[in-house]
């Protein structure tokens, strides 16, 4: 009897060891850059609002429900639309209705964050002798202005 | 269309390595931003015949190719739907197709390839040669085809929120028992790229990421000189379903993190997502490599900004199995050993209520700790076979193949 499970406690050990050693290092050796953009690349933090622990099974339905909510998308356009760039009128209009913060510097087009104030306007004129609004960022939402652009 | 050199008048080409636009019929090197070519000028001008429209068909199961006739040496050139760039069949020179880049259709950045064919072979042969189970005939692989492709790709800012239950087990006393934990919050994500290409699946596309976003110049026609380029095809629901998905795989994290118990798992949530409506339209740079192995087609991927190396590959199946089976029966015999010594003192010792609580939390951790080094040595081996055939994936393929030149 105890020669059995110490075999089958053996052959469970040393298996279980082969496989995880040798599923480790075929992922190592064949599997070559499986990861992407992690949370720190895309500022994607999360602001918890509610927070319930050590919930029966009857509450967690509950707990969605209150605190679950629909962000209103009101004014996106259909699904089945081709995403394209906004006009200069859509995004002048759609300026009006954001309140401002990040812009594209004059040099090479990249955003980067240089006040929290709405410079949009002052930025806008200096950069219409290109024409266009070739490299407008869309202008930041939020009030948190560490979270700088690319 | 393709940009000439004002002092000989040959087609040039952007070189990676020197940033700059070369001619390779008298060597002079440009910026692209000093370059001021009349072709800029027919940007809007162009106009093209769809093949379905002479072939006086509407079927969509036929793909509609475009034919333009080019103004250097009167060939035609195909290209399909969304191709921006491609090569001329006849002369080789690169062609850019400008109505397809005009007015609100064009991109505003673009991150010009600084990785060049030679050094991304070399990476993709460095990274392969590494592989201790990749088989010799395909560290020793000969090119198919190596292409450099500009991806379209949508830079998109969004609003996110989510109310999740978590199950997870905690301990209560002796044993431990299920509980459910809840977790809301909201989140924004900044400058999250997203492939704006129908043909290339998200899955590859985003294993090309990190991409460094600040290296992104304004737009400029000239960097597409020599290599094939995508525009965008995807819609609304495209872009949201695929933002919905990073963003709650970060939610999902973030909230796990934040849980204290074990075999966490998110079981309920109800994810809502708002992506702003000014998107970033960028083309970011990517080397497609090709080999054939046992028949099938492979595709590597090398990002074109940072030398990232992107695929999986077949194994050595003789000697995975036989290294697998040989370390088990080895671990095996040693184990059973000392189990067959150890056993008969633990099960000998006084049979009063703490110590048999002993022992059956020792054997439960034991059986505990097989089946962790089973389920992750198998899910490591299933994540490789997954990506092996999105590797072997014929869309891609095609994606990549399917094009003139």
């Amino acid at each position: 009897m105890i020669d059995i499970l110490a075999f089958l406690f053996a052959s469970g050990v040393g298996f279980g060891l082969s496989c995880w050693i040798f599923g480790t290092l075929l992922d190592k050796s064949n599997n070559m850059g499986d990861y992407k953009g992690g949370n720190g690349d895309y500022n994607a933090y999360v602001n918890f609002t509610a927070r319930r622990d050590k919930m029966d099974k009857s509450e967690y339905s509950s707990f969605i429900y209150m605190h679950g909510k629909r962000i209103d998308t009101g004014d996106a356009p259909k699904g089945t639309d081709l995403v394209r760039r906004l006009t200069p009128e859509e995004l002048a209009r759609y300026k009006k209705t954001v309140p401002t913060g990040e812009f594209s510097s004059e040099k090479n087009g990249i955003a980067s964050k240089k006040s929290f104030v709405d410079e949009f306007e002052k930025w806008e004129a200096e950069n219409s002798r290109y024409g266009d609004l070739k490299g407008v960022f869309k202008p930041v939402k939020e009030e948190d202005g560490d979270r700088a652009g690319f | 269309m393709a940009t000439l050199c004002k002092n000989c008048g040959y087609a040039l080409v952007f070189d990676p390595a020197q940033q700059k636009l070369v001619c390779s019929a008298c060597g002079s090197t440009f910026f692209a931003q000093e370059v001021e070519s009349e072709a800029k000028q027919y940007r809007e001008g162009l106009d093209a015949e769809s093949l379905n429209k002479i072939n006086g068909t509407d079927d969509k199961d036929l793909m509609d190719c475009y034919v333009y006739s080019r103004s250097e040496c009167g060939g035609e050139i195909i290209v399909n739907g969304t191709e921006a760039s491609t090569t001329c069949v006849y002369c080789g020179n690169p062609n850019i197709v400008f109505s397809r880049i005009a007015k609100q259709k064009c991109p505003e950045f673009i991150m010009p390839f600084s990785v060049t064919k030679e050094r991304a072979i070399g990476l993709a042969r460095e990274r392969i040669r590494r592989g201790f189970f990749i088989p010799r005939e395909i560290k020793n692989f000969s090119i198919d085809c190596c292409r450099g492709i500009y991806l379209p790709y949508w830079i998109v800012n969004a609003e996110f929120h989510d109310a999740v239950v978590i199950q997870g087990e905690v301990k209560q006393g002796k044993s431990s028992v299920t509980r459910y934990f809840g977790r809301a919050g909201s989140m924004k994500l900044k400058n999250l790229p997203l492939d704006a290409s129908r043909a290339l699946s998200d899955e590859s596309s985003a294993k090309l990421e990190p991409f460094v976003l600040r290296d992104l110049k304004t737009f400029d026609e000239d960097y597409l000189a020599g290599f094939y380029s995508n525009v965008s095809d995807v819609t609304y629901s495209d872009i949201s379903s695929a933002a919905l998905l990073r963003a709650q795989e970060y939610f999902n994290n973030e909230a796990l993190n934040d849980v204290s118990a074990s075999s966490k798992k998110v079981i309920s949530s109800l994810p809502s997502l708002k992506l702003d409506n000014d998107m970033i339209y960028a083309m970011l740079p990517a080397w497609f490599i090709t080999f054939k192995y046992k028949g099938k087609p492979n595709t590597i991927l090398v990002n074109g900004e940072t030398g990232k190396v992107v695929g999986a590959l077949p194994w050595k199946k003789p000697l995975f199995y036989g290294l697998l089976i040989g370390l088990g029966i080895i671990v095996t015999v040693a184990c059973f050993f000392v189990f067959r010594e150890t056993l008969p003192v633990f099960f000998s010792g006084r049979r009063s209520s703490s110590s048999s609580n002993n022992r059956g939390k020792l054997i439960g951790l034991l059986v505990v700790g097989i089946i962790a080094l089973f389920s992750t040595g198998i899910r490591k081996v299933v994540r490789v076979i997954k990506n092996i055939k999105l590797t072997q994936d014929k869309a891609m393929f095609n994606f990549m193949k399917k094009r003139q030149g």
